[in-house]
């Protein structure tokens, strides 16, 4: 916990529009990059951002200020991005196919890859796909990845295998990975 | 270690154990299946997938509106609700001797007509059991309460409705309201104590039900 957070989150309180404005600028890096990795579309990732921004001034007097507030929020924009993917999930058709985006960083194997594996990613089921963005994009631990989805540590494990393996079998059905090779355990 | 063993600890190293790598290679350099395993394993790890996010000012000062505007407007509607609850509940005691009066036996004023209604007259001699009982029992109020009662209470509901247009139908509130004990029992002394718990309660599960709300309407919808 910080003191300065604390502070800062008594000034929000009193509805004082500069601690507001240093609130969201103290975690907008963080809450967008999040929203931006787990929804790859930039659009959406703001709208869900600002989304996430409202809820958190809305439950802030709900937040235990003997506990960090960074992944408070992180956790509020976890469940909003979840949310977000359950509901995009169901209307597909009204998704742009990212296997067709071109890979941010050219055409190098690395961009092909990374392309690759984002379409995997939209092929999973939410919580699959936030928990393999959390842990390999992000780099936050299990137990992180677990608080904020409400499972123990271990199912979050198996989310994990789970989404490698499609991810997997993806590469192999692109030709990206040889078929010969030995399923994960 | 055999391939079985391998696919196992692969799983590890891809979770963070990097002290596996060199027991993995030991075995990949033998087997050209788990190679490609390891390989993959490998690039997945290494993946740039960490690019900075570049922020625009203007969001920023989209998402500190956005707040503003939604912190304005749960102020709002709190007041409003809360404004409308006092009025409802205030009609209901208004009501209640109306309701009693009619086909029952005239009793004498309670203590709230004679204090708030010193200089009313009272009606001499008591009515007879007429069928427009309630219509007298009314008068007992005198005009110009209940009229104020009235204005007061369509202007609540009218605030009330301009305010929550375009909020969704209310859920059911999770509290429900305290009873409220007879107040014709002691009306005039309890008229205020009674209300502040309620109104107390109403605020609280309003409080609840606007944490179900989507965003205000000023936002884009779909989220
Ligand atoms: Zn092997």
């Amino acid at each position: 916990m910080s003191a300065d957070d604390v502070r800062l989150v008594k000034r929000c309180q009193r509805d004082d529009p500069e601690a507001i404005r240093e609130l969201v600028e103290r975690y907008q890096g963080e809450v967008l990059g999040l929203c931006v990795r787990l929804l790859g579309d930039r659009h959406e990732a703001e709208d869900v951002a600002q989304e996430v921004f409202v809820r958190v001034f809305r439950s802030l007097h709900r937040w235990d200020s003997t506990r960090p507030l960074r992944p408070w929020i992180m956790t509020i924009a976890v469940n909003r991005c979840r949310t977000f993917l359950a509901r995009r999930r169901k209307r597909p058709e009204v998704r742009e196919d990212l296997g067709n985006v071109p890979a941010r960083s050219g055409g190098d194997g690395d961009g092909e890859l990374l392309r690759e594996i984002r379409q995997a990613l939209e092929e999973v089921r939410p919580e699959y796909r936030i928990a393999f963005v959390l842990f390999h994009e992000q780099g936050r631990p299990y137990e992180f990845i677990a608080q904020a989805l409400s499972r123990p540590v271990g199912t979050i494990k198996t989310w994990m295998h789970r989404c490698r393996q499609a991810v997997l079998e993806r590469l192999k059905r692109r030709g990206m990975i040889s078929e010969v090779g030995h399923e994960l355990p | 270690m055999n391939c079985h063993d391998f696919a196992r600890k692969l799983e590890t190293y891809l979770d963070g154990g990097s002290e596996l790598r060199p027991a993995l290679a030991d075995h990949a350099g033998q087997c050209p299946s788990c190679r490609e395993q390891l390989a993959w394993a490998d690039r997945l790890l290494a993946l740039p997938f960490a690019e900075p996010v570049t922020i625009h000012p203007e969001w920023t000062e989209q998402v500190v509106q956005a707040v503003l505007r939604d912190r304005r407007l749960r102020r709002r509607r709190r007041w409003a609700m809360t404004l409308a609850a006092a009025a409802c509940l205030l009609l209901a005691l208004l009501a209640q001797p109306l309701l009693r009066g009619t086909g029952q036996p005239q009793t004498e004023p309670g203590p709230l007509v004679a204090e708030n209604q010193p200089s009313a007259p009272k009606p001499e001699p008591p009515p007879p059991p007429l069928p427009d009982l309630t219509l007298g029992s009314a008068l007992r109020f005198g005009p110009t309460s209940l009229e104020a009662t009235r204005n007061f209470a369509s202007e609540a509901a009218r605030q009330a409705s301009s305010l929550t247009a375009a909020a969704p139908p209310i859920r059911p509130a999770p509290r429900r309201v305290d009873p409220v004990p007879d107040p014709m029992a002691d009306l005039g002394r309890n008229a205020s104590e009674g209300l502040e718990p309620v109104v107390r309660s109403t605020r609280r599960a309003f409080d609840a039900w606007l944490d179900l709300l989507p965003m205000p309407t000023e936002e884009k919808p779909g989220l």
